[in-house]
């Protein structure tokens, strides 16, 4: 036991996938009824289970597929769900860079996969874990607890999904369902606004967002995140230099 | 939910192979450019900033605004009552379920009583 060869405590691959599935679960019954309201909300608009389906699991980004829906109910040209779907998904560009230091060694398939996958809450449940890791020997598996916890979101989501498409409008809007990824995020959001610069960026981050609300395209969402890093990292610079 | 009028078939399909193939490109690209070269220190600062700058966009307006005017009055927007709640709750147990959940019983418990 006090002999053990280092090699031999690295957490195994299977390990890390159940892992991050335990720890994602308790988020999938705020992802499920937002799937369904994704599913039910395109097939009706769309007039299409198969397209409510494939929408909800293939593109796989709720919060662009709301608004695209959104825009094709005002028979708007094509470009414009198009461009909406850019930017309300340019933070994935944030997500995906913060990530790749982690990829490095990754294999391409396993790189695709995780790509695909990407979403908040695989970010929000995988990145701490890479980084807990990061110079660890369980760095080289740690890559199994991300697609563990991207899984189950991505199953969850999907199931939501296929359940809504199957209803289809039948979901009351009196169940308020749409305001459920909001309070779902604030978890995550209460979290990163725990130290001074991750608060200071929440909140700039916030009363841009509601200032620029009416900005076409969810353009608002982008210039107040970066707006947000900016404020965050000039209040991080401020009290190293002052501490 | 209202249901629209016939949605070319074209369109529906086109529009939904074209998100998948954005949504693709944009967490696909930097997760396989940026692992092969080194980015400045300053990109990694601001990676620990991204949830709450992130998240706080996605939240504040759909809680502060209804119909997209400001609406502060919480008899009038009975989601910064549940918002004040669900805050409490994820301050104090860092828990997502528990914060959902917090804020969506709140939200029918007021529309119960009629505020609103």
């Amino acid at each position: 036991m006090n002999q053990t060869h280092p090699l031999a405590v690295i957490r195994s691959p299977r390990t890390q996938f159940w892992d991050g599935v335990k720890a994602q679960i308790p988020n999938t019954s705020g992802i499920m009824p937002f799937g369904m309201l994704a599913g039910a909300f395109t097939t009706s608009v769309l007039q299409s289970e198969l397209l409510g389906v494939l929408y909800t699991s293939g593109v796989f980004a709720g919060r662009a597929q709301m608004v695209a829906m959104q825009l094709v109910l005002d028979k708007s040209p094509i470009f414009v769900p198009l461009a909406a779907c850019i930017v309300i998904n340019l933070r994935h560009l944030m997500y995906g860079a913060a990530l790749s230091e982690y990829f490095r060694h990754v294999p391409l398939r396993w790189k695709i996969l995780s790509a695909f996958l990407m979403t908040d809450l695989s970010y929000i449940v995988g990145y701490p874990h890479f980084r807990k890791e990061a110079d660890t020997p369980h760095a080289a598996t740690s890559l199994w607890y991300y697609l563990g916890a991207s899984i189950v979101n991505w199953g969850a989501w999907s199931t939501g999904g296929v359940i809504g498409a199957l209803i289809g409008a039948q979901i009351p809007p009196s169940l308020s369902l749409d305001l459920v990824p909001t309070f779902s995020f604030i978890a995550a959001l209460v979290n990163g606004m725990r130290d001074r610069a991750g608060f200071a960026a929440g909140v700039s981050a916030g009363i841009v967002a509601v200032i620029f609300a009416g900005l076409p395209w969810s353009m608002g969402l982008f210039i107040s995140a970066i707006v947000g890093l900016i404020v965050g990292l000039v209040v991080e610079q401020r009290d190293e230099v002052s501490a | 939910m209202s249901l629209s009028s016939e949605v070319d078939t074209l369109y529906a399909w086109g529009l939904m192979i074209g998100m998948a193939i954005i949504t693709f490109a944009l967490r696909f690209g930097p997760l396989t450019l940026f692992s092969k070269i080194d980015l400045p220190r300053l990109a990694h600062r601001s990676f620990r900033l991204v949830i709450p700058a992130v998240f706080a966009a996605l939240v504040f307006p759909v809680l502060f605004l209804v119909n997209g005017a400001p609406a502060l009055n919480p008899f009038s927007n009975p989601k910064l009552i549940a918002a004040v709640v669900a805050v409490l709750v994820a301050w104090r147990t860092n828990h997502m379920l528990l914060t959902m959940l917090a804020g969506m019983v709140v939200i029918w418990g007021l529309k119960w009583l009629g505020v609103g």
